[in-house]
């Protein structure tokens, strides 16, 4: 067995093996808490808010069938059609929804229910109030209402309560469905599952809803619009696949043309998959024996930052001379290629530990990547390598060279003064907030898409997420009792108009002293019946038609108090979920505002009562201070990232001035990068800098590449060479990348795409050019 | 026996009696009832309601006035025994009393109060073929003016609704009645503002 084939052999064996034990372990994770800060300590209650992604299931669907009648006549099919698919639990159209039995176990509940249950409404006065007031709505045409609950509930305590809790909706109803605000389109809320909704069930929902809505368009023509995060997720997933299938396809077919053309060996492109392979196996590897899964985000993004790891072939490539062997070659690039991996690897290092396990899996992932691609470059693709027929471009390149020495010796002194001049331009711009804190920029839905889901949910009357109060605590009772502690306060805001309303838990589920204090209200059966025959006296009432009243009134003396659990099995139960949960081991009740008209005397309330204020959360404003706090950390870790790496080249190279010459044209190029940007109008975020830490990286590349000549006193062009043809693999790749229409990628893309070109030039210009001596030809000594 | 001289008699008297007939009583459906009560639908109309129901030891009356607002609003006043004005419109029954309390109920979450709602509006608007998805429509119409039966075709309707009557003259509404599975019964009579009758 020859030498190249022992060592793809035993390169094959170790892929197969790691290949076997991933097979064997990996969990691929897509809790969303991993990329939020841990919720330890004081951290603040709402972060739990986030990743309930209690909304995965909820798809709005508008239809417009042309003519109004024929577009309600739709709906209504469309709402018969879906609930028979069985595949939504839910379809509401704003006709009628009917499951009162469903509500039965509540309505025996009802005097703990309700928050009317007062002693006086027991008196003969009380009573007799109350059975007028039913008379009035029996005139009112309330009278099928009221039918079945009348004899057991005369006060309506049970339906005034379930008018409270329900979470309504405000659309406006044409011919008995929900339609748009110009009356055109019929608005449908459909809902996919139970509460855990997974990706799998998205996408089959999706899937048949879009082909129940193209098999019904034959048979009559309409129009329809599909919305909402469960078509968010799949739309999304479907353009990712794209983006990753165009950006292969054409970045590939383009380093095919551009190997064929460079390196005469189109099919080397393969071997560009070794240190690629070697990276992304050794990266699940790492990631998942330290963490004990690997999240679905840190695989994506840590496999496109992965991206640059051909370019350490590309530098070995442009390194051979005609027919050198490739083990041989390597060896002269080798110190410079290990420095620079070593570098980046300290770069990604300095994410971990942060309070975002999400961000230290990407460190993990990317920095054991990096070394496993590196070293698989030196030792494998290496030793594959031979038989080169000589580079192409030789003459180019010398040109450019060329062209760089002539350049006047106060060019540096001009690139200094330039780079103040960045540096002004930026700090000018940072005055106008180029970051972008509103967790919508980390979206990966297109803003038109958030916008059209936000208006028709606003048309609907869905809930506002934005204002709320959220308390969190070890048991139900303590977070319910919190909660009904600001009832009081809410109602008066009603009445006030500085809110709409409110949905809180406590209203839903009473605290157990709630519960108990309207228990001990209810008087005693014979009072009760003698009271009742005297409030009777001179209305039309049936004497005896109200005895299921009386014991009922009876019996939730001595009943056991309304748990959580007793909502489980009606139709109530996936409200009071979205209003009281656990978390971590902990409680947590959400009180939710809406239409919220003065939020300003909201915030007032807060800072005069910082008790209770401190359970009041905007959650928009929150999310951006957070974020916010997290930029700031980030940047410091990068700093301090940056300062050891800079140590790292001062070890490697022992002089400080040198060290000042390989780090200052990166500095330059990252500071050149975030310039374009943001006078491109991108406001920056999380995903950004990740990029930026990717562009950090290449400009260590490119500058240790070019930087190393300095020694032997110049720019060699093959160095220039390799630099050149890997900065062009990466502009290609990320600018593609960057054309995505997932903003998430076009962040990475553009910035990447940028960057390279930025740190390229940066590195070009503060390097040594061999003015004399560049004729380096096959063999070449550095 | 009958000669063939008196059947070509009869058929002549048949022949007579079909020319004779005016035209508008043969073209007479019930829906183009419902297209003639759409056309007068924004006439303001006075109202007697009485409701029969098996827990009340008398029936309960109430008087007012009524009026439609196309395309979606129809707005109650009840005058006696207990002023208060009850308003349809957007999916919502809206309830205010004189001291201006005021209530909303969401149609959408009550079957039959949100079907009567939507059958007036139907028959308002002249919405012809959402009546006849809802309901199967019987009519009958003579000299003294037209019946129709609406009978649910749904079952969450029918579950409260046994049938609905109405009976009027030309465009004109002057009696609904409404039969719920239970057999109470609410009464509707309508007339004309400024017409004295009962």
């Amino acid at each position: 067995m020859g030498r190249r084939s022992l060592v793809f052999g035993l390169w094959l064996a170790a892929m197969v093996v790691a290949g076997l034990w991933l097979q064997a372990r990996l969990i691929i994770g897509s809790d969303l808490r991993q990329f939020l800060p841990r919720q330890t300590g004081e951290a603040a209650p709402w972060l739990s808010l986030l990743t309930r992604n209690e909304n995965a299931g909820l798809i709005l669907l508008a239809v417009d069938a042309g003519e109004r009648e024929a577009t309600i006549r739709l709906s209504r099919r469309l709402r018969e059609r879906l609930l028979a698919s069985g595949r939504f639990s839910q379809v509401r159209n704003g006709e009628p929804v009917e499951d009162e039995t469903a509500f039965a176990s509540l309505f025996e509940a009802r005097y703990l229910l309700s928050p009317d249950v007062r002693s006086e409404a027991f008196t003969v006065a009380g009573l007799r109030q109350a059975l007028q007031a039913r008379l009035a709505d029996l005139r009112a045409g309330m009278g099928p209402l009221l039918q079945r609950t009348l004899s057991a509930d005369p006060h309506n305590f049970f339906l005034d309560y379930l008018e409270s809790v329900a979470a309504g909706t405000r659309s406006a109803s044409v011919g008995g469905v929900w339609m748009d605000r110009e009356g055109r389109r019929a608005l449908l809320v459909l809902q996919i599952g139970g509460e855990a909704v997974d990706a799998r069930q998205q996408r089959r929902a999706v899937a048949a809803l879009r082909e129940m809505l193209e098999s019904l368009s034959r048979e009559q023509a309409f129009r329809w619009l599909l919305s909402g995060p469960a078509v968010f997720a799949d739309t999304v997933r479907t353009a990712i696949q794209h983006t990753t299938a165009t950006v292969s396809l054409v970045a590939g077919a383009l380093m095919l043309f551009l190997f064929m053309g460079v390196y005469r060996r189109p099919h080397w492109v393969l071997l560009m998959l070794v240190p690629l392979l070697s990276a992304v196996v050794a990266g699940l590897v790492a990631t998942q024996a330290v963490f004990g899964q690997v999240h679905g985000i840190t695989l994506a993004y840590g496999i496109t930052t992965l991206g640059v790891c051909v370019d350490y072939g590309i530098h070995l490539f442009s390194h051979l001379g005609r027919d050198e062997d490739g083990v041989h070659g390597v060896r002269r690039i080798w110190p410079t290629l290990r420095l620079g991996a070593l570098t980046t690897v300290a770069a990604y290092l300095a994410l971990l530990g942060t309070d975002f396990t999400g961000l230290s899996q990407m460190a993990v992932f990317s920095a054991s990547g990096i070394l496993a691609a590196a070293l698989t470059t030196r030792f494998v693709v290496a030793a594959l390598v031979r038989g080169h027929p000589g580079v192409r471009g030789e003459t180019l390149v010398r040109r450019l060279l060329r062209g760089l020495g002539r350049l006047p010796v106060g060019a540096r002194q001009g690139l200094v003064v330039g780079g103040l001049v960045i540096a002004t331009l930026l700090s000018v711009v940072s005055d106008r907030d180029f970051w972008a804190d509103d967790i919508a920029a980390l979206s990966p839905v297109p803003p038109a898409s958030r916008h059209t889901y936000a208006d028709l949910a606003r048309q609907i009357g869905l809930p506002d997420l934005s204002h709320l109060f959220i308390w969190r605590g070890d048991a139900p009772e303590q977070v319910l009792q919190a909660s009904a502690s600001l009832d009081d306060q809410l109602q008066d805001w009603i009445g006030t108009g500085v809110i709409g309303g409110f949905a809180s838990a406590s209203r839903l589920l009473p605290s157990r002293a709630q519960q108990a204090r309207r228990q001990a209200a209810l008087p005693d059966p014979a009072l009760l019946k003698e009271r009742l025959a005297r409030a009777q006296t001179g209305l039309p009432f049936r004497a005896g038609f109200f005895a299921p009243f009386v014991e009922g009134v009876a019996a939730s003396r001595t009943r056991p108090w309304v748990e959580w659990a007793d909502f489980q099995d009606t139709p109530l139960a996936p409200v009071l979920a979205s209003r009281l949960y656990r978390e971590g081991g902990k409680w947590y009740a959400v009180t939710r505002l809406v239409d919220v008209r003065q939020p300003e005397r909201l915030r007032q309330w807060a800072r005069a009562h910082p008790e209770a204020g401190r359970a009041y959360v905007n959650l928009r404003r929150a999310v951006s201070a957070h974020l916010a706090v997290f930029r700031e950390r980030a940047l410091q870790r990068l700093l301090w990232g940056g300062l050891v790496v800079a140590g790292i080249l001062w070890l490697s190279v022992r002089s400080a001035s040198r060290t000042g010459r390989l780090v200052l044209p990166i500095a330059l190029g990252l500071a050149l990068t975030v310039l374009i940007l943001v006078l491109a109008g991108v406001r920056l975020h999380m995903f950004h800098l990740l990029a930026l830490v990717l562009v950090a990286g290449l400009g260590l590349d490119y500058s240790l590449f070019l930087g190393r000549a300095a020694r032997a006193g110049g720019i060699h062009w093959r160095d220039l060479h390799g630099v050149l043809v890997g900065a062009l693999t990466t502009v290609m790749a990320f600018g593609i990348l960057g054309l995505s229409g997932i903003p998430v990628l076009r962040a990475l893309g553009m910035t990447v795409a940028i960057g390279a070109t930025a740190c390229l030039l940066s590195c070009l210009l503060f390097a040594q050019p061999r003015s004399a001596s560049a004729r380096g030809g096959p063999g070449l000594s550095h | 026996m009958i000669s063939g001289r008196s059947e070509r008699v009869g058929a002549r008297l048949v022949l007579l009696a079909i020319l004779l007939v005016p035209q508008a009583v043969l073209a007479l459906t019930w829906q183009t009832v419902v297209a003639e009560i759409a056309e007068q639908a924004t006439t303001p109309v006075r109202f007697e309601e009485t409701q029969y129901r098996f827990y009340l030891d008398e029936p309960l009356v109430s008087r007012g006035r009524m009026r439609f607002e196309p395309p979606a609003t129809l707005i109650r006043e009840i005058a006696d025994p207990e002023p208060m004005v009850l308003t349809i419109e957007a999916n919502r029954l809206i309830r205010q009393t004189p001291d201006g309390r005021r209530r909303e109920v969401a149609l959408s979450e009550h079957p039959l109060i949100g079907n009567l709602a939507h059958l007036l509006l139907d028959l308002f608007n002249g919405n012809v073929a959402d009546l006849a998805d809802r309901f199967r429509v019987g009519f009958a119409s003579g000299p003294g003016g037209w019946s129709m039966r609406l009978t649910p075709r749904r079952d969450r309707v029918r579950q409260w609704i046994k049938v609905i009557r109405l009976q009027g003259n030309g465009g004109f509404v002057t009696r609904i009645v409404i039969v719920e599975r239970n057999d109470d019964r609410t009464e509707l009579r309508l007339r004309a503002e400024g017409d004295g009758s009962p």
